[in-house]
């Protein structure tokens, strides 16, 4: 059975002509989902012309597969079987063990860091008479005669059982083995065409061919796009849409574009010399690479699980490059191997260059001017105590998203000392303290800054050039308590992705009233999306105000919570992730209000459950501050990013301003402890 | 120095998944080191011939003091392990060494056995071949756990090297190997025995024939019939036969049959051993379908039960009055089951100069599949190699026409889909 108990999802590639990358896609579609935590098997049914193991050769123990057997040697094993006597002593049924692929199935000899595994199904025995055992084997009398029909029905069962998701690689054309591999085989059909008119009508024809005996959920790729010929390509992708629309039809019309735009396959020379994988080839986040169309399909696939490659670290991919090129049959010209090997050393370079700034920033004192000793002396003791309660960050591989709620976050006492008779109390000791804190996370949502921005610029001053924030304006009126919502961050690892959003809900959708009054929520929340890596995801601020007797709001409370679920779910069908944080005003773990949003698939990791929430260690209840992500029904989180299952708190009392008591602490730093998640994301942001 | 060998591997070179064994051999060997605590190199725990026979050495020689210096033997059973002679014989001399064979006594409780027999392939597919001299040794396949037992060691080392399922059978196996090869201790006497050469194969069915290269038949309780075994007959006359027939008569064994050498005198491969290389390249049970008078009903029983026949024939013995007839009643029925092979030796001078005349003969004798321009015969000439592949590309012809006209004999699956899906292209449904 597959990870989460469901059975695997075959996916056959087809392309009704050769030569259209059909292949190519399967094998970085098949890696990706292997990245991504997944158990993948790929099984090569393209009996007469195979070649998917080309594209996994440095993994094979096997390269040319003249020891290992496949596909045509298990389906004549089962034909030698079932033209013999039977025999005496059969203890079971003569046919069970001869579908078991498992018997059959090569493993990758490469180790996933997410636990995933990618599995070849070959051809068959390579050598002298494979293509004779091929041409040998009836597929009719297969069928006609001995039950190969429900034998195929056992391996397909057998293949589900095993794997998350099995891709197969289809013969072309209209023969014996594509009727098996389109129409008997798959849950979903991708078929790849290129844009001239032979291939398209090919491949629609074949996918009606399809669509008439089964219903199966079909994905038309266009691949080996090129831009060469503007007009002739315009019309030709015209031609193509009207031609497959009939497939595509459940999906919206906006949906529909964004199908067609994201699906294409660029063509790009380079792999039309070698096969090789783009995981190890392109460097992640370049939206017009290979890598980057193979990603999109993917999530197409999977219907947005699974989004991104998780890139192979920079030495790995060094060394399967290396593989890749070192083999003597490979006929790589010297240039590409010179083109390979400057990318990768700018890969490099960059790494080095920034990992060596989050180094030199971290050590290097903060511009605001030097503490006095005694403070410095705490600033360290409260350092060394981050370092072991927050992960570090670590350049390519993690997220560290935070929340805190700032008590007033407003004026600020420029002396290092706030004494009893300044109204402000907040000084820089508590700033620094603050940037100390909020200094090893990525993003942090802050709740409760003022009107006054006199506090917020100077942390993000003393947090160094890198860093920025964006304020949404204050809400005026008693419920807005003269309140912002704010977002600090680190752009050396994050950066704004373009939405930036105050959200209103339509009256209808709280359940009060038509369709044209909009309203805001008194302190409205605040969407902001960012990019790291190549993961884009939006964060929703929220500071929520529900009046004082929880209960009175709980409907309104459920119409947001399922506003804010439908918009994940469509959120995470394009790729991105969607994450709440901030303060949820629920009063504790299990209450109504809880309740209310935890049916709509809002969870917060387990990890925080335990986390306390407040300075005032007697405080009752205090889960007022939270971090959430909604998981589809199936309980799957609706997340491209992937939570580590690291979260917590940090409880900041015991290292800081231990003269004073918990109530005079509470207005120099917060009464609130800050909240983190890790996560990690897909790789390097390596644009300069 | 004299070697102590932890194991010796005994194990097929033709079999189809033979990349796989140094990979198995060098995970047990590291292994069996770690588990007696030795600081060998793993070519010092193990023996695996092609690994430590040097080139130069002589081959018998230092297989017979690498099996006299190993504590036990590991036969990696396969259908081709069955069907070597020369495996066959590793397993007789290490046997003939004593030890495993000792009776039990009331005071001295019997020592473990020194073979191990270890499933390379899954047991369904070789049980019905494997030779008594195995099957006798009883080991207990399932105390080297499940997932083996059930899908063979090869299966388990395709899903990696570092996969759980192989690393547990192999820690297992390990552990096996030392505990007997502890208890066993080194061979105290590592007398000079009789030579491998003199060894009859433990897995022929006795009695031997002679010389020693016979290819093997199997164990006596081998599955003789069915769409895995391939049967061959060979229609070579024996030398006294011949005499007046052919004038110079190297080449040929004085016994005919499988021994003959048909590229004499370029190369003397038998023509015994091609065949069977070709057999076990097809994954076929290879037996020899004997030259009798029942010749024609031994190829219908073979038709009925889906056996592949080749009859490779000696163009020369057709003129020799007893074999011209079993041929002439085959020349009289079409099997669909059956090919004959006509094997010209172009490197014999003699048959070379009287080509012509030998082939008018063999049309005389196969008149019938001749003038039909059947698929039931074939000419061949060239090389070892080139036979090898023309008997493997027969066997898989007749495979599949067994496949369109051969009884189904098993009680197949009830199925939805009786017929093969069918695409529509542009042009209309393919036929």
């Amino acid at each position: 059975m597959s990870a989460n108990g469901q059975p695997g999802r075959i996916i056959t590639f087809y392309s009704y002509k050769g030569g259209t990358g059909r292949t190519m896609l399967l094998a970085n579609v098949a890696w990706i989902l292997a990245s991504r935590g997944r158990r993948v098997l790929v099984v090569d049914w393209d009996l007469e012309a195979p070649g998917l193991h080309r594209y996994l050769h440095p993994f094979l123990l096997d390269k040319e597969l003249i020891s290992t057997e496949g596909v045509i040697d298990l389906v004549t094993e089962y034909v030698l079987e079932a033209m013999s006597p039977p025999k005496a002593d059969a203890e079971t049924e003569w046919f069970t063990s001869l579908s078991d692929v498992s018997r059959y199935a090569l493993s990758l000899d490469y180790k996933f860091d997410l636990g995933g595994s990618l599995d070849l199904l070959p051809a068959g025995r390579q050598g002298s008479a494979y293509a004779s055992r091929v041409n040998a084997f009836g597929w009719q009398d297969f069928y006609g005669r001995m039950g190969g029909g429900a034998f195929i029905d056992e391996m397909k069962s057998s293949m589900r059982s095993e794997y998350d998701y099995v891709l197969v690689d289809s013969r072309t054309g209209v023969s014996d083995t594509s009727g098996i591999c389109t129409v008997q085989l798959p849950d979903i059909l991708v078929v790849c065409f290129t844009l001239n008119t032979q291939s398209i009508e090919g491949a629609a024809a074949v996918a009606e061919s399809v669509r008439a005996q089964r219903d199966v959920a079909i994905f038309p790729i266009p691949t080996r796009v090129e831009f060469a010929e503007k007009q002739k390509l315009d019309y030709a992708r015209e031609y193509a849409r009207q031609r497959f629309a009939p497939f595509i039809g459940h999906m919206e019309r906006g949906e529909r574009e964004s199908y067609w735009g994201g699906v294409e396959v660029i063509y790009q020379p380079f792999y039309a010399y070698e096969e090789i994988l783009a995981s190890f080839a392109d460097t992640p986040g370049q939206p017009t690479s290979l890598l980057a169309s193979v990603e999109r399909i993917t999530s197409r696939l999977t219907d947005g699980q699974v989004a991104y490659l998780e890139p192979p670290a920079p030495e790995e991919r060094l060394k399967v490059l290396r593989e890749y090129i070192r083999n003597p049959d490979e006929n790589i010209e010297e240039e590409r191997i010179a083109d390979l090997r400057a990318q990768l050393a700018e890969l490099e370079r960059r790494r080095e260059a920034l990992t060596a700034e989050v180094e030199r920033a971290r050590t290097q004192p903060r511009r605001v001017g030097a503490a006095p000793a005694p403070i410095q002396g705490e600033l360290e003791g409260l350092a060394g105590a981050l370092d072991g309660a927050v992960p570090a960050k670590s350049l390519d591989r993690n997220l560290l998203l935070a929340t805190w709620n700032l008590r007033a976050f407003g004026d600020l006492a420029e002396t290092w000392r706030a004494g009893r008779r300044d109204k402000v109390k907040r000084d820089l000791r508590a700033l620094a303290i603050i940037a100390e804190i909020v200094s090893r996370f990525d993003v942090v949502a802050i709740q409760e800054a003022k009107g006054n921005l006199r506090a917020l610029r100077h942390l993000v001053r003393s947090l160094g050039d890198s860093w920025s924030f964006i304020t949404t304006d204050v809400v005026r009126g008693a419920a807005g308590n003269d309140e912002r919502l704010a977002f600090v961050f680190d752009m050396r690892r994050v950066r704004p992705a373009g939405l930036a959003s105050e959200l209103a809900f339509p009256d209808y959708e709280l359940g009060m009233g038509t369709e044209s009054a909009f309203r805001f929520l008194a302190r409205p929340p605040y969407a902001l999306s960012f990019q790291t890596g190549d993961d884009t995801f939006i964060l929703v601020a929220l500071h929520l105000l529900w009046g004082s007797v929880s209960s009175d709001r709980l409907p309104e409370l459920r119409s947001f919570a399922r506003w804010m679920s439908d918009w994940a779910t469509e959120i995470a069908s394009g790729g991105q992730s969607l994450i709440m944080l901030g303060d949820f005003n629920i009063d504790r773990l299990g209450d109504d209000a809880f309740n209310v949003f935890t049916e709509t698939g809002l969870h917060p990791p387990p990890e925080l459950n335990e986390v306390p929430r407040s300075i005032f260690a007697g405080k009752p209840g205090g889960f007022y501050d939270q971090m959430a992500w909604f998981d589809s029904p199936t309980g799957t989180p609706l997340l491209t990013l992937r939570y580590t299952g690291r979260a917590g708190g940090f409880d900041f009392v015991p290292f800081v301003f231990l003269e004073l008591d918990r109530q005079q602490l509470s207005w120099r730093v917060s009464d609130h402890l800050p909240l983190w998640c890790e996560f990690r994301v897909a790789g390097p942001n390596l644009s300069p | 120095m004299v070697s102590d060998y932890w194991f010796f591997l005994s194990y097929a070179r033709l079999d189809a998944g033979e990349r796989y064994v140094p990979e198995f051999c060098e995970s047990v060997a590291a292994e069996v080191a770690r588990q007696a605590a030795l600081r060998s190199q793993v070519e010092e725990v193990a023996f695996r011939d092609l690994d430590n026979i040097e080139l130069g050495d002589e081959w018998p020689e230092a297989l017979t003091d690498a099996l006299r210096t190993s504590r036990t033997l590991l036969c990696l059973c396969s259908t081709a392990y069955f069907q070597s002679p020369m495996c066959g014989k590793e397993f007789a001399f290490f046997r003939s060494l004593g030890t495993h064979t000792a009776a039990p006594s009331e005071t001295q409780p019997r020592p473990a056995p020194r073979i191990i027999p270890i499933l390379w392939d899954p047991l369904d597919r070789i049980k019905s071949q494997m030779p008594e001299a195995i099957r006798a040794l009883q080991f207990s396949q399932s105390s080297l756990g499940e997932p083996y037992a059930s899908k063979g060691a090869r299966a388990l080392l395709y899903r990696g090297r570092t996969n759980p399922d192989f690393l547990a059978f192999r820690d297992r196996l390990a552990e096996i190997i030392v505990s007997r090869g502890s208890e066993l201790g080194p061979r105290s006497d590592p007398t000079r025995l009789q030579g491998l050469e003199h060894i009859e194969n433990a897995f022929a069915p006795s009695p031997a024939r002679e010389p020693g290269t016979a290819p093997s038949d199997g164990g006596g309780s081998a599955q003789t019939l069915g769409a895995r075994t391939a049967k061959f007959a060979y229609v070579v006359a024996s030398r006294s036969e011949l005499v007046g027939v052919k004038d110079v008569l190297h080449g040929y064994p004085a016994e005919g049959g499988w021994a003959w050498e048909p590229f004499h005198p370029d190369d003397d491969s038998t023509l015994g051993l091609v065949a069977q290389q070709a057999a076990l390249s097809a994954k076929a049970y290879l037996r020899e379908l004997p030259l009798t008078d029942d010749f024609i009903a031994q190829l219908e029983e073979a038709e009925r039960t889906n056996t592949v026949v080749v009859v490779l024939v000696d163009p020369w013995t057709l003129r020799t009055a007893v074999f011209n007839d079993h041929l002439r009643t085959f020349n009289g029925r079409l099997f669909i089951n059956s090919v004959v092979v006509i094997v010209w030796n172009d490197r014999d001078d003699e048959t070379a100069r009287r080509r012509a005349e030998l082939e008018d003969v063999t049309r005389q004798v196969f008149d019938r599949h001749f003038l039909m321009n059947s698929a039931g015969i074939k000419e061949f000439s060239g090389s070892p190699d080139e036979l090898h592949a023309t008997i493997l590309n027969t066997i898989t012809e007749i495979r599949g026409r067994l496949m369109t006209r051969g009884g189904v004999l098993q009680t197949v699956l009830p199925s939805r889909q009786s017929t093969i899906p069918v695409l529509s292209g542009p042009g209309g449904s393919n036929p």
